[in-house]
């Protein structure tokens, strides 16, 4: 005598290989939507203001505007944008707060790429963080 | 196997891979190398560990069959004595030590092989040598008639043209390649 429910094995087999192959394909669209970068158009004469918080140890050599400014170059050639040349103020001298203006502004890629840039850079014992990126309509 | 260092070593990974996930996501290249890094240091430290626990597990379980077969150590007790080869070279106050006799008389036995060798090599390298040598010494040798000219020719070179052909008529009955036809 067959034991109890040995007559359902190859369908248990069948539905549980149906719910992997769908739970893959569910993971591959979920990482391409959130991996895959689509650029957009951008509006000509937009502008994006990027705030930037500037942490500077004390073993750092250079001028802290000087480190901001050398982040902010190298970081728009790795989007491709443009920093408005003499955009870079300091807004909070409390805060260690600097605003740069690009122009065109960034599409939603290239924000997420320009943001994991400028805080992942580590210059002489100095890094910054994104405080806000503010797109700006013609 | 201890299970505390494993645990925490897989942690680690799951971690690490999946700051590194998030760095990727996040245009964070240095971040993420660092802790690519991180998660294939953690991930050899593992392997390590894992294959390490197998190999100690391994080596009791042989110990255990070992320990648990009788017959084995009976046939332990039982081997041959080792034989010593070389007990003669040995110093002993009792017997007559041989190696030096050995040495010895080797050296004469040497020594009259070498004899031999050298009275055969003698006796058929040197004549061989001689033979060759006096065959390419032909090829130099001077004519067998010597280097000067007949008397005839001599005298032919001293002559005139004319006195040439007079000669050339009268030893061959014909006239000279100069003379007139």
């Amino acid at each position: 005598m067959a034991p109890p429910g040995a007559g359902h094995g190859p369908l248990v087999s069948l539905a549980l290989a149906l719910l992997l192959v769908g739970a893959g394909a569910w993971a591959v669209h979920w990482a391409v939507d959130n991996t895959l970068t689509r650029h957009a158009e951008v509006e000509e004469g937009s502008t994006m203001v990027v705030t930037l918080r500037s942490h500077r140890q004390s073993a750092a050599e250079h001028d802290e505007a000087e480190l901001v400014e050398a982040v902010v170059a190298m970081c728009q050639l790795e989007v491709g944008g443009g920093a408005d040349p003499g955009s870079l103020v300091l807004v909070d001298d409390d805060r260690d707060l600097y605003q740069v203006v690009f122009t065109p502004s960034l599409d939603t890629a290239d924000q997420r790429q320009l943001r994991g840039c400028l805080e992942d850079l580590r210059i002489d014992h100095f890094r910054a963080t994104v405080e806000s990126m503010e797109h700006r309509a013609p | 196997m201890r299970k505390l260092p494993v645990v925490v070593l897989v942690l680690t990974l799951v971690l690490t891979a999946l700051l590194a996930g998030q760095a990727l996501y996040e245009w964070e290249w240095s971040r993420a190398m660092w802790m690519t890094t991180a998660f294939v240091a953690v991930e050899v430290a593992l392997v390590g560990v894992l294959v390490l626990s197998r190999l100690k597990r391994l080596d009791e379980r042989l110990e255990e069959l070992s320990r648990a077969d009788p017959v084995r150590p009976r046939l332990v007790e039982a081997r041959p004595p080792v034989r010593d080869h070389f007990a003669w070279l040995r110093e002993e106050v009792t017997r007559t030590n041989v190696f030096v006799t050995m040495v010895v008389g080797g050296g004469v036995v040497l020594s009259g092989v070498l004899w031999v060798i050298d009275q055969i090599a003698q006796r058929t390298v040197t004549p061989s040598r001689e033979s060759r040598l006096a065959r390419d010494l032909h090829t130099i040798a001077p004519p067998a008639d010597g280097l000067v000219p007949p008397e005839g020719v001599l005298i032919a070179e001293d002559l005139g043209e004319g006195e040439r052909d007079d000669l050339w008529l009268l030893l061959t009955g014909r006239p000279g390649p100069g003379s007139a036809p």
